[in-house]
């Protein structure tokens, strides 16, 4: 069933913001996966001809607001982070899946790592312990947004990047 | 914009509760009799020996209000709490905030302070209609004028964004802080009501040659714990 692809993205979009918002513990509350930046991603590299940079600071801006964090911060970070998949724009997708959680674990590590610089301007403390788990959780939930992103059906995909 | 977000936010926070709501459910009817037995018993042990300090209290309350009379000094106003659930958390373990389920219907105002039983959560930051956003103590964007209940001594503890730690900044090491001082909330500034509870000092480390000592502070309350908050309305304020 070929259905329209607004439909199925601001259905990912809410389900990573209902699982963004799950409260978790004082313990784990630090290796929450970015369920939003996984779905950005997983957009990414499976529609690439429909959403690029531009997607990604929007979902950043989206981040940025529901977390309640300086606006702008996420924005950045999205945006850098997702030019490497705009990058390898067609590559990624014929990759395996082993390949793309690795390709995953290292494009968390370099936003975490990137968005507590941007954040220890603010005086807010980074744990490097907790960039690395945080990486390590994201991958394990990488295959899910992966394997539903990849299924759905598309119609009359674009040769340029929309946004 | 953020009035929007929190708006559309809320039915996803609710969403996001299931889970752990099912889970507190599901502990709930699996619990022995035997336990909750023993919890009663328990409670009303704890209810009575309440009872006895509130006699107690009221008996002193009403001694202070006769010295302060003598004083000349006016009435201290008794602060009118309002109890709260907890509907959201911060997603982000950088940014410590709390969504509660009382808003400008139920008079809640921005600066109100927030309290668990057992300190000083933090204070009102947005409110909407039926709901509110709670920046807590630890966050980093927020400090608040304490006091140490033993010696009076004044300062700032501020939020590092940790959970478990606060700072007191520019103590000077000739200051009188020992390990284990209970800090109050001072009511300087006009925010915070005096007298609430708000950390105890964990450490002090003194670099030598540095000018001020660092010292640690956990705060009183369960920051990432407490479900069931109080918001206190400012007696001065007549709540609408």
């Amino acid at each position: 069933m070929k259905g329209n692809i607004g439909i199925y993205l601001a259905c990912s979009i809410v389900i990573a913001c209902v699982f963004q918002y799950m409260p978790m513990s004082q313990s784990l509350i630090g290796l929450k996966p970015n369920f939003l930046l996984l779905n950005t991603l997983g957009w990414i590299i499976f529609v690439p001809k429909r959403f690029g940079v531009g997607f990604s600071a929007i979902m950043g801006l989206i981040y940025d607001l529901i977390s309640g964090s300086l606006i702008g911060i996420n924005i950045i970070s999205f945006t850098l982070v997702s030019a490497v998949p705009v990058y390898l724009i067609g590559w990624l997708s014929y990759f395996s899946l082993k390949q793309r959680c690795l390709f995953i674990l290292v494009t968390i590590l370099f936003f975490e790592a990137f968005n507590s610089f941007l954040y220890s301007f603010f005086d807010i403390p980074t744990n490097l312990v907790q960039i690395f788990f945080v990486s390590i959780t994201s991958v394990c939930v990488w295959p899910i947004f992966d394997i539903c992103i990849r299924k759905i059906p598309i119609n009359g995909p674009t040769q340029h990047s929309q946004f | 914009m953020n009035s929007f977000v929190d708006n559309v936010g809320i039915p996803l926070h609710y969403v996001s509760n299931i889970p752990s709501d099912l889970l507190g459910w599901l502990s709930n009817i699996t619990v022995k009799r035997s336990d909750l037995e023993s919890e009663n018993t328990q409670l009303i042990q704890e209810n009575l020996i309440y009872k006895g300090k509130l006699q107690r209290m009221g008996e002193l309350q009403a001694e202070n209000i006769r010295l302060r009379l003598l004083l000349n000094a006016t009435e201290l106003l008794m602060d009118e709490i309002l109890v709260t659930e907890v509907i959201g958390v911060s997603i982000t373990s950088k940014i410590h905030t709390l969504i509660i389920n009382r808003g400008s219907e139920d008079g809640v105002y921005i600066g109100q302070p927030v309290l668990d039983s057992e300190g000083l959560m933090g204070q009102v930051t947005r409110v909407n209609k039926n709901f509110s956003t709670v920046l807590l103590i630890t966050d980093s964007t927020h400090a608040i004028p304490v006091q140490v209940l033993r010696t009076g001594m004044r300062s700032t503890a501020e939020g590092i964004s940790d959970f478990k730690t606060m700072t007191l900044r520019f103590i000077s090491p000739t200051s009188d802080v020992k390990v284990g001082d209970q800090l109050v909330s001072s009511g300087l500034g006009g925010r915070f009501p005096a007298g609430y509870p708000v950390g105890i000092v964990t450490a002090i480390n003194h670099k030598s040659g540095a000018n001020f000592v660092s010292v640690e502070v956990t705060p009183s309350a369960h920051i990432n714990k407490s479900k069931h908050l109080l918001l206190v309305f400012d007696a001065t304020k007549k709540r609408s």
